[in-house]
């Protein structure tokens, strides 16, 4: 059955090491023997770099890659969902798959798709980044069991761990949350005109 | 002695506008014990407050811009009749997100469903919206020096998308915005800052324009610069964090709060 993998380096910092890391010999073999099929990777301006560190045998994966995607990446998350199907059917124009895993950067608007979707998620902070914060995120985040942070030397590592774990859902339920339109109603009295119609019964 | 009591006279005057400055920001700043509100309307047929309200929402790059489409979800269009988009110009993609975020809220009140207006068109049943460009404050690579002029030019352009998008609202024509939601682009800072002088000279009322501030959900340990400099100012009604530690590490033991916490507030 299909089984995709799909990793994203972000669209504003370059980020080498992840690409390398992603078609590493270790990578594919992991991937290879936890059952996964396809294996895509969005490379930003890295093309080049990609084309020359790309391995010739990638164990049997089907390797794809792109730069960028103006439509956004929803597309590629939603493969790596578990679609059971009907007996060897297609829903939506996907064949039947397991469930996948996305690995990306550490940029929250990345990282929000990811759990959107219910996709296992390898978070990769980018050390290179002077600004540390991301890593602060990725760590809170796995902490929380809601990811699993990855690095490039322990990616293989990581996606076992991500693949094998239980995690948490970016549910309704599983924590606390605030309707930010009913805190920006509250700031300001909205419902002038039921005050005037109430006053004028007083 | 002439030379000296001018020098008395210059000082009592510089004591004079400085105290008055004081108060008039001791005034116009948000607080908790006085809430500025709009007097009631005193008749109920120029209450063009029950038009519907007028909201800004300051958007910066990629992270920031999707976290406020998350933020939005949930904003009623009825209720907020004139929404404006402020955005940096070189954010290129940054416009369609503006109508991505549109199209969600207006998603569920359209009249028919299907059909979601367009920049400056008008709806009666979702209003309208428009999009403010203005200068970036500072360029990514911009030698430090440079950064005063550039973001004196970024707030001149605030003055001028804040007047353009209170003269011609077709919902509340002529009246500043009622409200200004952001989180975090250095526009906004800027954006905020513009809104506070026109309060403090008075060319807006001081009820209008609150300020909502809700720091980064990448935020986790610290606050971002902007959050940093809005929260010393105290130039936001409302100002949010989304993670229950970093609102610990700001508010302290001592349970004066200076930061709100309500949970996640992106989905």
């Amino acid at each position: 059955m299909r089984r995709e993998c799909f990793v994203t380096i972000g669209a504003t910092a370059k980020f080498e090491d992840l690409v390398a890391a992603a078609v590493s010999e270790q990578t594919l073999t992991k991937l290879k023997e936890l059952g996964y099929t396809h294996l895509t990777v969005q490379v930003g301006d890295l093309e080049d770099y990609f084309k020359r560190i790309r391995l010739q045998d990638t164990k049997g994966i089907i390797v794809n890659h792109f730069n960028f995607d103006k439509d956004g990446l929803a597309h590629y998350m939603k493969k790596c969902r578990a679609n059971p199907g009907p007996d060897g059917g297609s829903i939506n124009g996907l064949t039947p798959s397991e469930e996948g895993l996305i690995i990306c950067h550490a940029g929250s608007g990345t990282i929000l798709d990811g759990m959107r979707f219910g996709v296992p998620l390898v978070v990769v902070p980018n050390d290179s980044l002077l600004d540390n914060h991301q890593d602060e995120l990725a760590d809170e985040l796995e902490a929380q069991g809601y990811v699993t942070k990855g690095s490039p030397e322990n990616l293989a590592e990581a996606i076992d761990r991500a693949t094998m774990r239980s995690r948490r859902p970016w549910g309704h339920s599983s924590s606390k949350r605030g309707n930010f339109a009913a805190l920006v109603d509250g700031t300001t009295p909205w419902n002038l005109q039921e005050d005037d119609a109430k006053s004028r019964y007083d | 002695m002439a030379y000296l009591s001018a020098l008395r006279l210059c000082i009592a005057a510089t004591l004079i506008v400085v105290t008055t400055a004081f108060l008039r920001i001791l005034y116009i700043l948000p607080s908790k014990r006085i809430s500025h509100q709009k007097p009631r309307a005193k008749s109920r047929r120029n209450g063009a407050s029950h038009m519907g309200k007028h909201m800004v929402i300051v958007l910066g790059s990629g992270g920031h811009t999707a976290e406020m489409m998350s933020l939005m979800r949930d904003f009623d269009p009825r209720k907020y009749k004139h929404r404006t988009y402020i955005m940096s110009s070189g954010d290129g993609f940054s416009s369609s997100k503006a109508f991505d975020i549109e199209t969600r809220i207006q998603t569920n009140h359209a009249d028919p469903p299907s059909k979601v207006t367009n920049a400056g068109e008008y709806s009666p049943v979702t209003g309208t919206w428009d999009v403010k460009l203005v200068p970036r404050a500072r360029k990514i690579h911009q030698p430090l020096y440079t950064t005063p002029f550039s973001a004196l030019w970024c707030l001149l352009g605030c003055f001028k998308a804040l007047n353009e998008t209170a003269r011609y609202s077709r919902v509340t024509e002529g009246q500043f915005p009622d409200v200004i939601v952001t989180n975090g682009p250095a526009t906004a800072v800027i954006f905020i800052l513009a809104a506070t002088i026109l309060k403090f000279f008075a060319v807006a009322p001081v009820w209008s324009m609150k300020i909502i501030y809700v720091e980064s959900w990448a935020r986790v340990k610290t606050l971002s610069l902007s959050g940093k400099i809005l929260l010393k100012t105290g130039l936001c009604e409302r100002f949010f964090v989304q993670w229950e530690k970093l609102a610990l590490a700001i508010n302290g033991p001592s349970g004066r709060k200076k930061v709100e916490w309500e949970g996640f507030l992106v989905e």
